[in-house]
């Protein structure tokens, strides 16, 4: 029998304790892109409890996506919107789960993230990834954004770090490009995705503190 | 003089933010995600035209491929 979402969050009261895990559950985070950075950020906030995210990538996944996103064979050929959708359903089936297979611009990205909290910037475009942090900043008031920039490669975790500016919160080691002997690696890009949800929990029980 | 994300730059007139970014070390490709004059965000479109200011404190936000 499938636990009831009142199962969950009784779950979550006791394994987050009660403060933490009402305010990850009242809250609601977008995640732009769904490739290794927002594939596992996503699936890392549906397992810490948030109660909402708003999940966009116009992608489908391909053979290529395996060494370091969710997905699975069985997934190839699919919306990586749809395919994600399905995993988080799997995980955490009363994570409401707003999917969006669409490519995001400046002009769309107010509209569909509206009401979230937060917003993980997970593109792998650094044109897209300035559109969006640009957006965020200068029009979105209140929207945090956490973005990632320098994920590439494997060791170095002593250049990783979190940096704040304004509303946005840069991880990664800022340095580190993609090129020949430096690729996009599971483990180093799983350790920024990683540190990106953590930094969207860190915002969140901050606004929630200073809402009290 | 300016001010670079904490360095000291010299200042001139029609200074660009191309001169900026090279300054830092950042190529000119790499999109600034964010830049900042005096505490107020200066959009990739407002860029081009801007008068830098003498005494200017700027901020700069680089950003690199993949997700």
């Amino acid at each position: 029998m499938i636990p009831s979402s009142q199962d969950f969050l009784k779950m979550n009261r006791k394994l987050h304790t009660p403060g933490v895990a009402e305010v990850l559950a009242r809250a609601c985070v977008g995640v732009a892109g769904l490739g290794g950075l927002g594939s596992n950020a996503a699936l890392l906030l549906a397992r810490s409890g948030v109660g909402r995210l708003v999940i966009a990538d116009f992608d489908i996944v391909e053979l290529g996506n395996l060494n370091r996103q969710q997905y699975s064979l069985h997934d190839i050929g699919r919306p990586k919107a749809e395919a994600l959708t399905e995993i988080i359903g799997r995980v955490h089936p009363y994570v409401s789960v707003d999917s969006h297979s669409t490519r995001l611009t400046a002009e769309n990205i107010p509209a569909i993230f509206d009401g979230c909290d937060v917003i993980v910037e997970a593109f792998d475009d650094p044109l897209a990834k300035q559109m969006i942090i640009e957006k965020v900043l200068a029009d979105m008031e209140n929207v945090w954004i956490i973005a990632a920039s320098g994920i590439a490669g494997y060791g170095m975790y002593e250049k990783l770090a979190v940096r704040r500016f304004d509303r946005l919160i840069l991880c990664g080691d800022g340095v580190t490009e993609v090129k020949e002997g430096v690729p996009l690696l599971a483990p180093r890009v799983s350790l920024v995705a990683a540190t990106q949800a953590n930094a969207v929990i860190e915002i969140l029980m901050e606004l929630a503190g200073r809402k009290e | 003089m300016i001010l670079v994300n904490g360095k000291n730059m010299e200042w001139k007139e029609d200074l660009t933010f191309s001169e900026v970014y090279s300054f830092l070390g950042y190529t000119i490709k790499s999109p600034k995600v964010l830049v900042k004059v005096n505490g107020e965000i200066i959009k990739r479109s407002q860029r081009d035209n801007f008068n830098i200011p003498d005494g200017a404190d700027i901020e700069i936000v680089n950003i690199l491929c993949g997700g």
